[in-house]
């Protein structure tokens, strides 16, 4: 009897030791996403953190399918960190995820969002990489003129409403202005008002049309492109997953790359470093991306040094 | 300084224990093993990054080589307009900006995020082929490094390189235990795999800064930890090229070694304290309970013997104190006993003094009484002698014979009487010493008091006698001569005591072992309380009564001297003085 009492209150001891090793509590990273047209961030991002093999954490991906209004059903329950892929997702994280940290993947304009104090030293609970579209839209008039010189007119679809769209305004009127390019406009606040773009197009005499970062834009790329090439002008993109769509040239980071370059980030917050204090960072790489076929079902011919500068070309 | 009595017993059994498994060899050779095996390693793992901070260093040489050629090829194009910076830039994803310009100013320009930059200051200067310039950072705080590249014909280049950009251009580590990072000539990170430290400017650490460039070192990082490092100069940029990891992320694969030689250590610690306990505990129980058990002895009493239990010469030695404590209790209870029982006992002994004292007293008053009635008794005959004696003598008187025949008569009466006294005196003397000699024969009671009675009756001087005796005989073995005085004796006592008109009675009965003679009258008898003294010599109730106070005494030597018992009682207002003789011894009466 003695003998078995010393043995358990031996055994007993080591079975806590060995039991008591904390079972890592389950922490939930959401991404939320507005719609397909940045879906191919979310996925690089949730592939590159899964890689890391952190304990316990577990992503998963909420799409919205490209209604806004559905975002906030995304938010809510036990989530550890939100992560978004753009300025609404970010938005409506920001104001109805509680407490959460949220770290973007792919934000245009974080100072003038103001959901960060400085991109050195953010200090709330609001980070990530910052996709710097806004200012890109005039480098991407400049290299649509370089593509196709013989542009002239230029039909700029926005969205108002959404924070980047001034800045990226102004970017495109002062890279027009400089590179001797009109410019045409067209606000989209919806799906809807897609309506009627090629007649815009016909009117204004546009030879090619330009999107600048909108949700609305990007979720609705499709329609875009179809009435882009109803109307016999090329589109140009803000990604390379857009020349893919059927843009003609995209210039900008490219999405899964961000995606990756967010999964460190957010491995970095795991392993305990305060977001308040993590910088935000910009892509690391920006990317030209042209797709000839587009030209050349649209009887256009890039200049082929474009094509030697281009990081990409589809056929 | 004393320790505490469990702490005591607890080292000592961990102690038996161990030694009894051999744990502490064991943990020696551990320590010994796991320090050896992670010197070894950890001399590995300061190759392994020696040779990875190397390779780093080529990498990056021959990157900035590239850059430099690149731009250089650019240079010397820009005939051509931008379009060369325009191609340099897109094979060199780490560039922002590019300028080429002369003497008359810019020619060309070409940045990657602006359409039309503001001209970066000079930094070529003519004769030297190849500037670095200090390095800026921009409003996102990545560092960027400035070049300037100069041609003899007076064309100059000047460049913005996203520092974070080439690092990750090269930086592919083989080792993802290991940490590179870049630092600029202040000892400021310019790249890293870690880009927080980067943008937030963050300096290397001294000991990084002021290490002994190619060799591995060792430095304590801010949060106290171990780490081991390789700087590595990068003479183009003037900064260093450092490759380093915490050491416990390069011990990590020891770690699992470790923990199962810590687990099977602790599981041989486990296995062996418990038969090393038993066996430890097999020794000290006893001792404990010996301990226990001289403490419940110091303290007066150990209740229950002690458990025998562990090795025989354990069980031995308890069986050998328990033993000693049931002396010890034994001897304990009979002093309390004896304790107990003292008082009493020296009470009885106090009292028994007493007693004896009081006889020895009493002794001594009778002695004293003993020669004072001696004395007294022989005085009165000797007084009458000489005075009788010195009358016949007197010269002055002619007493007639007849006279003188008298005097003599009185003198024989007296000098009898003192013969009498002497003689009784020494029948005394030889009872008490028990030399009294009788000569018993076996006789018939009856026929004895028969031939006595004509005496008995003229003793009686008038009074009525009546004697009453068995019809037949009764045989018992005495000393006639000496009986007979007894009887006269007592039959002389009952009428010298009883009234003058009393009866004096003699009976004689059988008993079952004996006979008893009877001589009772009517007189009052001695005292309550005096039945026993009057046998003592020289014993009178009355002083008034005439007598030596020796008959009875002397009766009952005699009857003692016989076997039997003589004694005084009162009977229905009569004083009875008896006799009791064994039966017995008359086959021929």
């Amino acid at each position: 009897m003695k003998t078995r009492t010393a043995w358990i209150a031996w055994l007993l001891p080591l079975l806590l030791l060995g039991g008591c090793r904390k079972a890592s509590a389950e922490r939930e990273v959401r991404v939320v996403v507005s719609g397909p047209g940045r879906l191919a961030r979310a996925q690089a991002f949730a592939e590159r953190l899964r890689s890391y093999g952190l304990d316990g954490v577990r992503v998963r991906v909420c799409d919205a399918g490209g209604e806004a209004a559905r975002l906030a059903g995304c938010l809510g329950g036990s989530v550890a960190l939100y992560v978004t892929v753009g300025g609404v997702e970010t938005r409506t994280a920001v104001e109805g995820g509680g407490d959460v940290p949220v770290l973007y993947v792919g934000l245009a304009a974080s100072l003038d969002w103001g959901f960060v104090e400085r991109l050195s030293r953010p200090g709330g609970r609001v980070t990530g990489v910052d996709n710097n579209y806004a200012e890109l839209s005039g480098k991407r008039l400049q290299l649509l003129q370089l593509a196709l010189p013989e542009v002239r007119r230029v039909l700029v679809l926005y969205q108002p409403g959404v924070v980047p769209t001034a800045r990226g305004l102004v970017s495109v009127r002062g890279a027009a202005e400089g590179l001797g390019l009109e410019l045409a406009y067209r606000p989209v606040r919806a799906a809807s008002d897609l309506v009627g773009l090629e007649a815009q197009v016909v009117e204004t005499g546009a030879d090619a049309v330009l999107l600048l970062p909108s949700y609305v834009l990007e979720n609705h790329l499709g329609e875009v492109l179809a009435r882009t090439n109803a109307a016999g002008v090329p589109l140009v993109g803000l990604d390379a997953d857009q020349v893919r769509a059927g843009a003609f040239l995209a210039y900008g980071a490219d999405g899964a790359a961000m995606g990756r370059q967010a999964a460190r980030m957010a491995r970095q917050l795991f392993l305990g470093y305060p977001i308040a204090e993590m910088p935000v960072e910009r892509p690391q790489r920006m990317t030209l991306t042209i797709h000839r076929g587009v030209a050349r079902r649209l009887g256009l011919e890039p200049d082929p040094r474009t094509l030697d500068l281009a990081d990409e070309v589809l056929p | 300084m004393r320790r505490a009595p469990w702490l005591e017993r607890l080292e000592g059994r961990f102690t038996l224990a161990a030694a009894a498994a051999g744990l502490l060899p064991l943990v020696l050779v551990g320590a010994v093993a796991w320090y050896g095996l992670s010197r070894s390693y950890l001399g590995l793992a300061g190759a392994r990054i020696e040779s990875e901070a190397a390779r780093l260093q080529g990498s990056l040489d021959g990157r900035l080589e590239a850059i430099v050629g690149v731009l250089g090829e650019a240079l010397d194009a820009t005939a051509d307009g931008a379009w060369p910076l325009r191609f340099a830039a897109a094979r060199l994803p780490e560039v922002v900006e590019l300028q080429v310009r002369d003497d008359r100013g810019v020619r060309a320009r070409w940045s990657r995020f602006e359409v039309d930059p503001v001209p970066l200051p000079p930094l070529a200067r003519a004769g030297v082929p190849e500037t670095w310039g200090p390095v800026q950072r921009d409003r996102w705080g990545e560092p960027q490094l400035t070049l300037g590249l100069a041609r003899p014909s007076g064309r100059y280049l000047e460049a913005r390189l996203r520092a974070p950009v080439l690092w990750d251009a090269l930086v592919e580590l083989r080792d993802p235990a290991l940490h590179a990072y870049l630092t600029d000539g202040s000892g400021r990170i310019l790249a890293s795999s870690d880009r927080v430290e980067v943008l937030r400017g963050e300096r290397a650490p001294r000991e990084v800064r002021r290490g002994v460039a190619g060799q591995v070192f060792r430095y304590r990082d801010g949060r106290g930890a171990w780490r081991l490092a390789v700087a590595r100069d990068v003479d183009r940029l003037g900064g260093r090229l450092v490759v380093e990891a915490p050491v416990r992320g390069l011990l990590a694969p020891l770690s699992v070694p470790l923990w199962t030689l810590l687990a099977a250590m602790l599981l041989a610690m486990a296995a062996s304290y418990v038969p090393g306990w038993r066996l430890a505990r097999s020794v000290t129980r006893p001792l404990d309970e010996l301990a226990r058990g001289a403490h419940e002895l110091e303290r007066g009493r150990l209740e229950r013997p002690l458990a025998e239990s562990g090795p025989p010469e354990a069980r031995a030695t308890v069986r050998a104190f328990n033993r000693m404590a049931a002396e010890l209790e034994q001897s304990r209870l009979e002093l309390e006993d004896y304790a107990r029982h003292l008082e009493d006992r020296v009470a009885e002994r106090t009292e028994a003094l007493r007693l004896a004292l009081e006889r020895a007293l009493e002794a001594d008053r009778a002695k004293t009484r003993f020669l004072a009635s001696v004395s007294h008794e022989l005085r009165t005959p000797l007084a009458s002698i000489k005075g009788f004696a010195s009358t016949l003598l007197a010269p002055d008187v002619a007493w007639k014979p007849e006279e003188a025949a008298e005097f003599l008569r009185i003198i024989e009466s007296e000098a009898d009487r003192m013969h009498y006294l002497v003689n009784d005196l020494l029948d005394l003397a030889r009872g008490e010493r028990g030399a009294f000699a009788v000569r018993p024969a076996p006789r018939d009671a009856v026929r004895l008091l028969r031939e006595l009675e004509p005496r008995l009756r003229r003793l009686a001087r008038g009074r009525r006698f009546r004697v009453r005796l068995p019809a037949g005989p009764l045989c018992v073995r005495l000393d006639a001569e000496r009986i007979r005085s007894v009887l006269v004796n007592l039959v002389e006592n009952a009428v010298k005591y009883g009234p003058v008109d009393g009866e004096v009675a003699l009976e004689l009965d059988e008993l079952p072992e004996a006979v008893r003679f009877r001589v009772s009258d009517a007189g009052p008898g001695v005292p309550e309380g005096l039945e026993e003294r009057v046998f003592e010599p020289f014993f009178r109730a009355d002083d008034a009564t005439r007598g030596s106070g020796l008959g009875l005494a002397i009766a009952r030597t005699i009857v003692e001297a016989h076997g039997g018992t003589i004694g005084l009682t009162r009977e229905g207002g009569r004083t009875v003085a008896w006799f009791t003789l064994p039966k017995g011894g008359c086959k021929d009466a």
